[in-house]
């Protein structure tokens, strides 16, 4: 199946800000894909140069297995949520969406009788004639989400689109994404919000600097970091019981140094996943050594976000070498 | 396009700012009409004389004007020429129109909803068109209408304008209007606003006025026809053009200076279609190339 989203060296500077940097984005069609990556990293310049709205400095994309940029026709097959929702103020909610709509070219008629429908799935079913003026920013983000789906999209490119909301508000968000998923939709979903991502995306690129540092299954990536710890009493346990593991075949990553001081544990990490945790504790038990604690490693998105994004030249003193010129999204 | 403009509809019909302007040049039209109406000469020779000839024919000339046809001009020039609001109410609908897309960011949805750029921006160029339509039909209905009410009719030796040169000089209003309009939108996408478009165009449009009033251009020779080319100077020689065509005086109009070069109408009216060709390309290559950071 052909990759919903596909870029090639896609480039975009904005003077000498190289905002975003010769990125190779593959997008697997009908998957939840979570595009991370700190503040001013490129992922909003990225969502826009995929929906047309700037021009890449050099590279190319596609969408859906058509060439994007400005004017592509492809974008009619797309629904998005850029940043700032921005919306007619004089006209309702519902006006908005029929106004929208009809540029869109859809029919008239239909779309009229559509949009209560995508007001209630979007929770403003109550709200809908009211002027847009008025709305609250979560409100607005929500109409938003509704006008991205208007035209019953492929694929979906969503920029935070929890931002503003309530509580209930993420939720309800949240589950419309995994419906819309499992209608075979492919989302794109650009987030600060890590649990989001590890709730909902089957696929991860995280993005530092406008340069890709990571892209692979969410399930790897938080695979990456998991691991058994094992803790004794004594140093010599540990000792003995690491030589154990490692002629089973395992590999101990981390032992305990020494010498430990009094009262504290010796610790191991076990390379292996935590499922493997009674495994380890049977081939122990078998040599006579009882650990005084066993425990499943298992490494949050976060953690795996923190390390990707962290910046190697942070613990280097003022001066001490070059940095990169930030990359502020415009 | 079609559906491009019955969304336009549907969005311009609400905006309550575009009402208000032409509910204020209604209300200035009546207003000016029977203001002016009311207005004599007045005439301070000694007690008993009788009033002079001349005096009575002024007279005459000017309440001439607000019988119809001739009222189509007078409106045109009281809200044009002489208040400006029709001209302020061009420059704000061609930079409001599409400036505050830019300002509100809507802009983003309208691209992402029809990708095809050019396609929006005529649609929107058509209906900006259209709307000043409404104010200058609106103006000659009212035109037609008031001097029925006021019960006036043309008086005097002379012959009344014909409509048809009437409704060429309003049709040369329109354009002149949809040209300002047209500079409008080209400033609001160049200044990604529609606040700073109006301040763009009043600032060029003194600056060219300044320009073009230097003592200097009279003494140039053949440079003196310089500034006769700019594109201001052109396109407000639209309406002077009509009213030479028309034979006839428009009220409040400027009086020509007889020292001044004088371009012939056609060949006015061509420079004024270059310039309007010259200001839709540079909005095409524009719209179509430039980045929405909004």
């Amino acid at each position: 199946m052909e990759p919903a989203i596909e870029t090639r060296g896609l480039t975009r500077t904005f003077g000498p800000v190289r905002a975003v940097d010769a990125i190779d984005l593959v997008v697997p069609a009908r998957r939840v894909f979570g595009f991370l990556g700190p503040n001013g990293s490129g992922k909003t310049t990225t969502i826009r140069l995929l929906l047309g709205l700037l021009r890449p400095t050099a590279g190319e994309a596609r969408l859906l297995g058509e060439p994007a940029g400005p004017g592509a026709p492809v974008v009619a097959r797309v629904g998005a949520l850029v940043e700032r929702p921005a919306f007619y103020p004089y006209l309702s909610a519902a006006e908005n969406l029929l106004v929208f709509g009809v540029t869109a070219g859809l029919a008239e008629g239909p779309l009229r009788a559509r949009v209560p429908t995508l007001l209630a799935r979007v929770g403003l079913a109550d709200v809908g004639e009211r002027g847009v003026g008025g709305f609250s920013t979560g409100m607005r983000q929500r109409l938003a989400l509704a006008l991205a789906l208007l035209r019953e999209p492929e694929l979906l490119v969503l920029d935070e689109p929890t931002n503003g909301l309530d509580p209930a508000g993420v939720v309800e968000v949240r589950q419309l994404i995994a419906a819309l998923a499992q209608d075979g939709i492919t989302v794109f979903l650009s987030t600060h919000v890590l649990t989001e991502v590890e709730q909902l995306c089957t696929d991860v690129a995280v993005l530092v600097r406008g340069r890709i540092v990571a892209q692979r299954p969410t399930r790897e990536l938080l695979g990456d970091g998991a691991g058994i710890r094992v803790r004794f009493d004594s140093p010599d346990q540990a000792a003995t019981a690491a030589a154990a593991l490692r002629s089973a075949g395992f590999v101990v990553r981390d032992e305990a140094p020494t010498p430990v001081a009094p009262g504290t544990l010796a610790t191991l990490v076990v390379d292996a996943p935590p499922e493997a945790g009674s495994h380890v504790a049977r081939l122990l038990a078998g040599r006579d050594l009882y650990p005084a604690e066993l425990a499943p490693i298992r490494p949050t998105l976060e953690a795996a976000f923190l390390e990707l994004t962290r910046d190697p030249d942070a613990s280097r003193p003022p001066g001490a070498g070059a940095r990169t010129p930030g990359t502020g999204e415009r | 396009m079609r559906s491009l403009l019955r969304a336009e509809w549907l969005r311009q019909r609400r905006r309550l700012d575009v009402w208000g302007l032409l509910a204020g040049v209604v209300l200035l039209t009546l207003l000016g009409y029977f203001s002016g109406l009311a207005n004599r000469i007045q005439y301070f020779g000694p007690p008993g004389d009788p009033v002079p000839p001349e005096v009575l024919a002024q007279d005459l000339l000017l309440r001439n004007q607000y019988t119809f046809p001739a009222s189509i001009a007078t409106l045109l020039g009281m809200t044009g020429v002489g208040s400006f609001l029709l001209y302020l109410a061009g420059l704000y609908l061609g930079a409001s129109w599409t400036g505050l897309e830019f300002t509100r960011g809507t802009i983003r949805n309208v691209v992402l909803a029809r990708p095809g750029r050019v396609a929006f921006f005529a649609a929107r160029l058509v209906t900006l068109a259209a709307a000043l339509g409404v104010f200058v039909v609106v103006l000659v209905t009212l035109a037609a209408l008031l001097p029925a009410l006021a019960g006036v009719a043309w008086t005097g030796d002379t012959p009344p304008p014909t409509l048809g040169g009437a409704l060429v000089y309003a049709a040369a209003v329109w354009l002149l209007l949809v040209a300002l309009a047209l500079a409008g939108t080209l400033a609001a996408t160049l200044t990604r606003s529609g606040g700073g478009a109006v301040l763009v165009l009043v600032v060029y449009l003194i600056a060219e006025a300044v320009v073009t009033n230097l003592g200097f251009w009279r003494d140039a020779g053949a440079l003196g026809w310089l500034p006769q080319l700019l594109p201001g100077v052109r396109i407000g020689g639209l309406a002077a053009a009509a009213e030479a065509a028309a034979s006839f005086q428009v009220p409040y109009a400027p009086q020509p200076d007889p020292g001044a070069l004088v371009m012939p109408p056609l060949v006015g009216a061509a420079i004024a279609a270059g310039w309007g060709i010259v200001i839709v390309a540079a909005l095409v290559r524009r719209v179509s190339r430039m980045d929405l950071t909004e």
